[in-house]
């Protein structure tokens, strides 16, 4: 039945308008992170309307149509996918909190509907419709038609998004999705470069204009959503009205059936016992007796002598270099950050053969280079170490651990890595360039910097620990690391890493002017003199902030367990 | 054996303990808990005023008081999470900010917000937490395996932390923290989102604790479990301390009519928080 009482409407805007707004004053950094997709992102979305606006008006008949079709149906699969990846609670969409008020289906719909238009991302959208519309006003009547449709369209683009949200709540909402999609989102940001890269090759190396003339997307596209409303756009503007109204008329239908089937499956999802992520919890049979006698024995006192104190620090080091390493294999966002560590690696590795004439691929750029991605990739892990353990720090603060036991563990789980890529990549570099003879002062280099970028990395750590927040998804997890921990601590890390590559001059002097000005017998000094530089420096440096670390854990634990 | 302030040098026995690590510095006169002058400002609040208190050993405190008294602020003073702003606690005769990780490992902690690693699975946590207190390996195994099998967890303990419930959560929590066999373990809000049975063993666990020595300081809204588990109580409101003894003593302390009141009552009647009429004639 369609009841719609505008007065709820309106306070339903209003609440919703008041969630918006409450988003900025309650979290400053939203604040910034707006700004920052305004200021990126409406380029970005404006560039696309002009382009295509330009590609509707000027391109030859066919061609112009051809495009309509893919914009459109691209705009159907993002908005369709990307809600997948950046899931979460959106208040303002939130309709089990509306369920509790006597409200009609209808009105959720349209207040939902309503709602879309104070999502950020929505605005660079509606900037793309506004193209498709001024693009194709050849005359008023196009250009009333083609309102009509892109507004369809709108309502299909915002129905389809959230009838797949509330199909695949149960999904989305368990744990391995949420992991899976942090990492996916990692990857698809990392591969932007390559993507590009061949993206660019692609569209340089044909007749762009020629090759969609050819294309017959159209063919297969209209019997899609986005088809329909392309169809109806391409009829009026060759004046097939009666197939325009049509694809029209279908592309209506399309646009009531997604709503109804949303609106369905979100009061399905709504009235279900919720299992996603759930943990079925058994029934176990303990009797009292025996909890008590095992309890006794677990907590038995310790045997004279066995101070607990006394255990051997190595091992405490190792466990937590092995505890390092299962999360950042099983933790999603630091997997995340240990591939884009790794992306640094392989795009340093990948990077001059796709740029094959550029004169930096020499014989020594090319194996130097590989310390110098071990650096970046080394910091990326390092520089935040204490922040990186998010909530748990507070655990951890509280173990009768020495302070300098929990630095040496993290940074042994770091240096590994490190010595792992640096190995792969010296090797590499070698193997592609020939350049065997400078394995050596190459391995030096990169030992030394990682001793270097580690120790400074203690230091940022202590002094300066950023806050990580746990656990979200998507992009929101990817940008969460500085983002959130706002602008000045991101500069903070910026200038850490700075003063990190000033402290690895002196390596850098030694290792790579015997090369550039030919006087490779100095190796023989410089090697060993910066492998020592690098120990000493971090030995020096974790001995000196270990002491402050424990004196600094409460103001530590403030600034990165918060939430 | 290690002294108070007022009492004599508080440093010697310490130091001399931090030069010969076999020796425990918990002294067994000292008593469990003490604070002194405790006090926490947060801009302008005052969450915590010049809170004074002595727990003895083997006694099991509780530390009641409404939402916002200040009672979360006062255990992560205690346990050496949140500086104080002034005053000083003793844990097993060792002061907490003075000598942290001796006083850390002389005590077991259950924070209100369960922070543990997730991404470890139940028994991967225990292990670690036992090399983090030192214990020795075959020990660790053998703890372990004892507590997962009390705490119902040894089905699941091989299933990440982030798989687990809340009552899980809570359960491995207390084994980590029980791991050491501490001296003294802080509770806060123990029972709040576990099912009846979880509550039930972890009850029992703690009163056979005390009955071995261990002294338990927890916090909980729950008045049937604290009037039935704790020999004694203290009740903060507006962050200072305005009740304390055991339960019979704050029955006479309290008014003629209530001598026989329940630990809610008393509570209710300390804190000033007895409901009164509102005026909701309309629902008439």
């Amino acid at each position: 039945m369609l009841v719609i009482h505008p007065d709820k409407i309106r306070w339903l805007f209003w609440l919703r308008w008041k969630l918006f707004l409450r988003g900025f004053t309650r979290e400053k950094s939203r604040i910034i992170s707006t700004i920052f997709m305004v200021v990126f992102g409406f380029p970005l979305f404006a560039g696309i309307a002009l382009v295509t606006y330009i590609a509707y008006r000027f391109l030859p008949a066919p061609a112009n149509a051809e495009i309509l079709f893919l914009v459109l149906t691209v705009v159907y699969l993002l908005w369709m996918a990307l809600p997948l990846l950046e899931f979460t609670v959106n208040e303002g969409l939130d309709v089990s909190k509306l369920l509790l008020f006597p409200l009609t289906r209808s009105e959720l719909m349209v207040s939902l509907l309503f709602s879309t238009l104070l999502d950020i991302p929505m605005l660079g959208l509606i900037l793309v419709f506004i193209a498709v519309v001024a693009g194709w006003a050849s005359s008023l009547p196009v250009a009333l038609l083609t309102l009509v449709a892109v507004l369809i369209f709108y309502m299909q683009v915002v129905g389809i998004s959230q009838l797949v949200l509330a199909a695949l709540m149960s999904t989305l909402q368990s744990r391995r999705f949420r992991d899976l999609s942090i990492i996916l989102i990692a990857l698809f940001s990392m591969s932007c470069y390559l993507i590009q890269q061949l993206l660019l090759r692609g569209i340089g190396t044909g007749d762009f204009v020629t090759n969609i003339e050819r294309a017959r997307f159209s063919l297969y596209l209209q019997w899609t959503p986005p088809g329909m409303t392309a169809s109806a756009i391409q009829q009026a503007s060759l004046g097939n009205w009666g197939a325009s109204f049509a694809w029209l008329g279908v592309s209506l239908v399309t646009a009531v059936l997604v709503l109804y089937l949303w609106a369905r499956v979100l009061e399905r999802s709504l009235s279900t016992p919720e299992v996603g992520g759930a943990v079925r919890v058994r029934q176990r049979k303990a009797s009292r007796a025996a909890a008590v006698e095992a309890a006794a024995t677990a907590t038995r006192p310790r045997v004279a002598g066995g101070g607990i104190l006394e255990h051997s620090g190595f091992t405490q080091v190792f466990i937590i270099a092995i505890k390092e390493w299962k999360y950042f294999w099983r933790d999603p966002q630091l997997k995340a950050m240990l591939l884009s560590s790794l992306y640094i690696v392989i795009i340093f590795l990948v990077g001059p053969f796709l740029n094959p004439g550029d004169s930096f691929n020499s014989l020594g750029f090319l194996s130097f280079s590989a310390p110098l991605a071990v650096f970046f990739s080394v910091f990326t892990l390092s520089y935040n170490t204490l922040g990186m353990e998010r909530q748990s720090l507070t655990t951890l603060f509280l173990f009768p651990v020495k302070p300098l036991r929990i630095l040496l563990g993290k940074n042994l789980a770091v240096a590994v890595i490190g010595i792992v890529e640096l190995l792969i990549l010296s090797l590499a570099s070698a193997a592609l360039s020939h350049g065997w003879p400078l394995v050596l002062p190459v391995l030096a280099m990169g030992l030394a910097g990682i001793g270097v970028v580690i120790g400074c990395g203690n230091v940022s750590s202590v002094f300066l620990p950023q806050r990580m927040r746990q656990m979200q998804r998507g992009f929101q997890a990817t940008g969460s690391s500085s983002g959130n921990a706002g602008c000045i601590r991101g500069l903070m890390s910026f200038l850490m890493l700075g003063v990190s590559l000033v402290v690895l001059s002196p390596v850098i002097v030694a290792l790579f002017f015997p090369l550039y000005f030919h006087i490779r017998w100095v190796w023989v000094f410089s090697i060993p003199a910066a492998l020592l530089y690098g120990i000493v420096f971090h030995q020096l440096v974790t001995w000196l902030v270990a002491p402050r670390m424990l004196a600094r854990a409460p103001e530590i634990l403030e600034i990165t367990t918060r939430e | 054996m290690t002294t108070f302030p007022g009492e004599a040098n508080t440093s010697a026995t310490t130091n001399q303990a931090l030069q010969h690590p076999h020796m425990e510095v918990s002294s067994s006169n000292a008593p469990a808990i003490m604070a002194r002058d405790l006090v926490r400002v947060f801009g302008q609040k005052m969450a915590v005023n010049h809170l004074n208190l002595t727990v003895q050993r083997g006694e099991f405190y509780g530390f009641l008081g409404p939402n916002g008294a200040g009672k979360s602020t006062t255990i992560k003073m205690m346990v050496g999470l949140l500086r104080p702003t002034s005053g000083s606690v003793w844990v097993g005769g060792v002061d907490v900010w003075k000598d942290p990780i001796r006083a850390h490992s002389l005590m077991g902690v259950l924070p209100e917000v369960l922070n543990i690693y997730e991404r470890l699975s139940g028994r991967e946590f225990l292990v670690f937490a036992g090399h983090m207190y030192g214990i020795p390996a075959g020990d660790i195994r053998r703890r372990a395996e004892d507590l997962l099998q009390v705490l119902t967890l040894i089905d699941d303990a091989d299933k990440l932390i982030v798989d687990y419930s809340v009552g899980m959560r809570k359960k491995i929590a207390l084994a980590a923290a029980l791991i050491h066999r501490p001296e003294v373990i802080f509770l806060d809000e123990p029972f709040e989102g576990i099912d009846p049975i979880s509550s039930r063993v972890i009850r029992d666990i703690l009163r056979e604790l005390t009955q071995r020595g261990t002294t338990v300081f927890f916090s909980s809204h729950i008045m049937e479990v604290v009037e039935r588990l704790c020999t004694r109580v203290g009740i903060i409101n507006q962050g200072t301390l305005v009740a304390e003894g055991t339960l019979q003593e704050l029955r006479e302390r309290a008014s003629g009519e209530e001598k026989d009141a329940t630990l809610e009552d008393l509570f209710l009647t300390i804190v000033g928080a007895r409901s009164e009429h509102q005026n909701l004639s309309w629902l008439e």
